[in-house]
């Protein structure tokens, strides 16, 4: 189990205390993620910037820890500017945590469209960090090349190795969350990709 | 996830651990968002996220910037033993009208970091206040 949650589950019994330490955790991770994404992409700030519609000395202060009044139209014009899509979503305070925790530049990083292989080949059905694999084993060789981690699965979804989650998406496939998934993978044989 | 930095509290031969008895001041939100960037450090180190410390114009002595309705500025060091993945706590500080309280922070924080360096029992693992 995390040593992280270990640490906070006393602490976090106090309502106000349990927010505050969320919302920090918040305004780290989307610093943090706008760098990773631009860093990957070769981009200077003053280029993001630009791209956003923005000056420079703006997004510099956004890409920091301490930055912490986001507004959602902000944050569309950089996901605009990276080429990708912003989710905003509700999420329990332990997925917070673990995210938190797990939080590198692997689990950070994210495709553009144009490097997106759901939208490169039509035989691909990939999530962020989980795909199930119709195609052949051409194909197959050719996105192991394309997304690098990849584990084989054969048998079908309840075969997934059991270990520590990392990501939201294999959390949501262990438990209960599993069962509500099974019917829609249970024909889904084949390789199953984890980032 | 392990932490991999390890988070130390200056002791003063005298006073104690005078950071603990700054954060036990502190209210409770301070506190959350205190210890959410310790985890920080301790977790991610210096170099993952952007800004997590902050230049106090005093070689070696960093500060940590957190916002709310009072202004969080402790001071800290890097090691300060040769080598180890570590940080010390020096000196529990705010930041009021530009000015450090108590005034002279950095300067203070200094002078701990090099008695810390001629004697490095003058430390303990962070003590946490939840």
């Amino acid at each position: 189990m995390s040593e992280l949650v270990d640490k906070l589950r006393p602490e976090f019994r106090d309502e106000e205390y349990r927010h505050s330490y969320a919302e920090e955790c918040l305004h780290t991770m989307i610093a943090t993620q706008i760098k990773v994404l631009r860093e990957e992409r070769e981009m200077t700030q003053s280029t993001l910037a630009k791209r956003a519609e923005m000056l420079q000395p703006r997004l510099s202060v956004m890409e920091n820890a301490d930055y912490s009044s986001w507004s959602v139209s902000t944050l569309k014009r950089l996901a605009r500017a990276f080429d990708l899509a912003l989710s905003v979503k509700f999420e329990a305070f332990s997925d917070v945590i673990l995210d938190f925790e797990e939080m590198s530049k692997e689990t950070l990083s994210r495709r553009s469209f144009k490097d997106d292989p759901v939208f490169r080949s039509a035989k691909v059905s990939t999530r962020r960090k989980f795909s199930i694999w119709h195609g052949d084993d051409a194909q197959r060789d050719a996105l192991q090349g394309t997304q690098g981690k990849l584990e084989f699965m054969k048998g079908g979804i309840t075969e997934i190795p059991k270990r520590e989650p990392v990501s939201q998406t294999e959390r949501a496939l262990r438990g209960d969350s599993l069962k509500k998934q099974e019917g829609a993978y249970e024909n889904a044989f084949g390789i199953c990709a984890v980032g | 996830m392990m932490a991999k930095w390890t988070i130390f509290d200056y002791v003063d031969p005298v006073d104690g651990n005078l950071f603990r008895e700054w954060s036990v001041r502190l209210q409770k939100k301070e506190r959350a968002k205190l210890n959410q960037r310790l985890d920080s450090l301790a977790i991610h180190g210096p170099g993952m996220i952007p800004g997590i410390l902050s230049p106090t114009g005093m070689p070696s002595i960093f500060k940590l910037k957190i916002h709310g309705k009072v202004q969080l500025r402790p001071m800290l060091c890097e090691g300060p033993g040769r080598g180890e993945e570590a940080f010390t706590l020096l000196l529990g500080a705010f930041e009021v009208s530009d000015d450090y309280v108590p005034i002279g922070a950095p300067l203070i924080a200094a002078r701990m970091r090099e008695c810390l360096i001629k004697d490095m029992r003058r430390r303990v693992l962070h003590e946490r206040v939840g």
